[in-house]
């Protein structure tokens, strides 16, 4: 579970955060977020199926070291992860970190915005307006041509 | 004060016994809606610097009673060319959801081109947040003081 803020953005982007955002491929999402034996553990309601096809193995957080956080994220068909924990086909999605601030600013922000439309068609309901929401941070920046987006995991 | 606007992502599912799509949101602070009587104020602080700001001076029933062009603002709201606008309340929580989200955004678009007001680059902000969701299942929710 991610904070986004913005820093050094113009007036209208600085008015923008969003909180709680669920990362699928760290196992978390709006249908049914943490892995089932989290959810047992916390006490909630087991969910009944994954929400998203998904692959055991491991996938370490590339913020990590390559150890650190060693089951922080999970292989999704449409998001495949190498072994190194990252995506080939979204780099810059792949390299939000669950153990530290990942920061995204200039040339990276109309990549970011490009890689969040590949994934919105494969988001559940309830994960698709939040990454919609940062897709609009993103390019809000873009217009102001400064500023950038902090990635805090909660 | 002014409203904060938040925008979810509509989960059929709940987590937990509470609905997931509350867990996720994006807000915007300070949305000042000038109908409602959020109006600009502008004053001297200590160091003689000059502050801008917006004061929430909505008395109950939301009649504004400062000036003009508020009042000319709140008519123009309130006097039938709009259907979404005129139900977002400064009250406590108002959700927006589903066909209600695409008119908001285009009578948003509609006001601040058809009358000048302060701060209502914020509410075109707002208005172009809304259309990046309005094809999603998204709720928007605003909160009041």
């Amino acid at each position: 579970m991610w904070r986004v803020e913005v820093v050094g953005g113009g007036e209208g982007a600085s008015l923008l955060s969003i909180s709680n955002l669920l990362v699928p491929w760290a196992g978390e999402s709006a249908g049914a977020d943490f892995a089932p034996s989290v959810r047992i553990w916390r006490g909630q309601e087991a969910p009944k199926t994954w929400v998203y096809p998904f692959k055991r193995g491991l996938y370490p957080d590339p913020g990590g070291g390559g150890r650190i956080a060693l089951k922080s994220r999970v292989y999704l068909m449409w998001f495949p992860l190498d072994t190194d924990g990252r995506c080939a086909e979204f780099p810059l999605l792949s390299s939000i970190s669950s153990v530290a601030v990942t920061t995204f600013s200039g040339d990276q922000l109309p990549g970011l915005v490009e890689e969040i439309d590949r994934i919105l068609p494969h988001l559940t309901a309830g994960d698709a307006a939040p990454f919609a929401c940062l897709a609009f941070i993103a390019e809000e920046l873009v217009r102001d041509g400064h500023g950038a987006i902090e990635m805090i995991p909660l | 004060m002014p409203l904060t606007m938040e925008v979810f992502g509509i989960e059929p599912r709940t987590v937990g016994g509470f609905p997931s799509s509350m867990r996720a949101a994006l807000k915007v602070e300070s949305v000042p809606l000038h109908w409602m009587g959020h109006v600009e104020v502008t004053s001297v602080d200590a160091n003689g610097r000059l502050v801008r700001g917006v004061l929430d001076s909505s008395p109950p029933g939301g009649v504004n009673p400062y000036g003009d062009s508020h009042r000319e603002l709140d008519r123009l709201v309130r006097g039938g060319t709009y259907s979404v606008l005129p139900r977002i309340s400064g009250d406590g929580y108002c959700v927006f959801d589903g066909g209600d989200l695409a008119v908001m955004a285009s009578e948003m678009f509609d006001l601040c081109a058809r009358v000048s007001f302060p701060y209502s680059d914020r509410v075109e902000l707002c208005a172009r947040i809304i259309r990046r969701v309005e094809n999603l299942p998204a709720r928007v929710m605003f909160e009041g003081r």
